[in-house]
């Protein structure tokens, strides 16, 4: 045989060669002690690594993520299915909304601009309106709109958790998108019952 | 005590070295602090942390600069904590973790552009140690560090990572082939490293 099969002999190790090649270089290795000697440096490198016990980094990051997960969200055990219970759950929380509060359609209103990212600043905009409109309304109105509020979001919660794992999805954007718009359309209901109670 | 083979140790795909004590009990240990974090015990996610932070930590800074390694790791263990709900247990703990921290470290560095990445990362600032494993530990440490840098992230991927050439390419953008032979070129430098006697 010409010359040493230098390139292969990771392959070979790895086991990832064609049987042909495979059965090649194994020729070579029983005529050749250089390239057994190369195969077995190599497979020291590899069982180096396997036996790799990293050294203790300078810093520990451990207060802080205890801080940041003491306040993060968990994802629900879902699985590959989690995406078509999104659509279940964005329905169901819907047509929760429009029964509880005004027994008519949530979706007329205008959704909010599309390109309100993941986490947007508008869902605390609108509990800040929610907090400021509270104490104007009647109890017969109050108390509809904050469990459809809390129906949305639990929704807006469990989607953006969702999005953490894959925040690429449109899926997952439209979904937010539209619990966005959910509670955008309860809060101006909720304001058109103002109006009433204040000229009344 | 029990001592895994290196086949054992592979995890998920080709399966990662997850298995970083080599020790049943341990094992063992890491599958009831699994169950006690998924029902958010605290206490049983940091026993977690405090056995994957190193080999997450170092890879991270093999992988990225090193400044932005600490943002990293706690993305990475917060994103841990919030998955791990869903965590079935069909693969070791710690090759799922690895991947979850692939997938973070590699979206730090599209996010961050890829020109960085091609750094050789610097060597940690304290590389002090006890002497013996410890040196043994450092030496190996530094001498993946001072790789080429795609064959220290070919080599890091696979090898400490336990993630396939295919992944791995689809991951860097080349094709398998490059990342077998990448994985080549940084066990033949490492194997002079390692290797007292090895040519040069």
């Amino acid at each position: 045989m010409t010359g040493h099969p230098t390139d292969r002999l990771t392959d070979f190790l790895e086991g990832t060669l064609d049987p042909a090649a495979r059965g090649t270089v194994a020729a070579h290795l029983a005529e050749c002690a250089d390239c057994r000697r190369l195969l077995a440096e190599l497979g020291a490198v590899r069982q180096r690594a396997a036996a790799w016990r990293p050294s203790p980094p300078p810093s520990d990051p451990w207060p802080t993520i205890r801080h940041a997960i003491r306040a993060a969200p968990r994802q629900r055990g879902w699985g590959r299915g989690r995406h078509r219970r999104w659509i279940v759950a964005g329905a169901v929380t819907a047509a929760a909304v429009a029964f509880l509060v005004f027994g008519r359609g949530v979706f007329r209103i205008e959704r909010t601009p599309p390109n309100a990212p993941a986490t947007s600043s508008a869902d605390s905009a609108l509990d800040a309106q929610w907090r400021e409109l509270r104490p104007h309304l009647g109890a017969e109105v109050t108390a509809p709109v904050a469990e459809a509020l809390t129906l949305i979001n639990v929704s807006l919660s469990e989607i953006t958790a969702a999005m953490v794992d894959d925040p690429g999805n449109p899926l997952l954007q439209a979904l937010y998108e539209r619990a966005l718009a959910d509670k955008v359309t309860v809060l101006m209901d909720a304001t058109a019952r103002l109006i009433p109670t204040r000229r009344g | 005590m029990r001592h895994s083979n290196i086949s054992a140790t592979r995890g998920i795909s080709r399966g990662a070295p997850d298995d970083l004590s080599g020790e049943g009990d341990l094992d063992v240990a890491e599958r009831e602090d699994v169950v006690l974090a998924q029902h958010g015990d605290e206490a049983a996610f940091e026993r977690l942390y405090r056995r994957h932070f190193p080999r997450v930590s170092r890879s991270a800074a093999w992988l990225m600069a090193d400044a932005d390694v600490d943002d990293v790791v706690q993305e990475v263990f917060i994103r841990v904590w919030r998955k791990l709900p869903t965590f079935a247990g069909r693969a070791p703990f710690g090759a799922w973790l690895n991947r979850v921290a692939l997938h973070v470290i590699l979206r730090h560095r599209r996010r961050r552009g890829h020109r960085r990445e091609r750094e050789a990362p610097g060597a940690p600032a304290d590389r002090s140690s006890g002497g013996g494993l410890a040196d043994v530990a450092l030496a190996f440490e530094d001498a993946v560090g001072a790789l080429p840098a795609r064959a220290r992230e070919v080599f890091v991927m696979y090898d400490l990572n336990g993630i396939h050439h295919d992944e791995i390419a689809v991951h860097l953008g080349i094709a398998p082939e490059t990342s077998r032979s990448q994985l080549h070129r940084a066990r033949m430098l490492l194997r002079r490293h390692l290797c007292e006697d090895a040519p040069r």
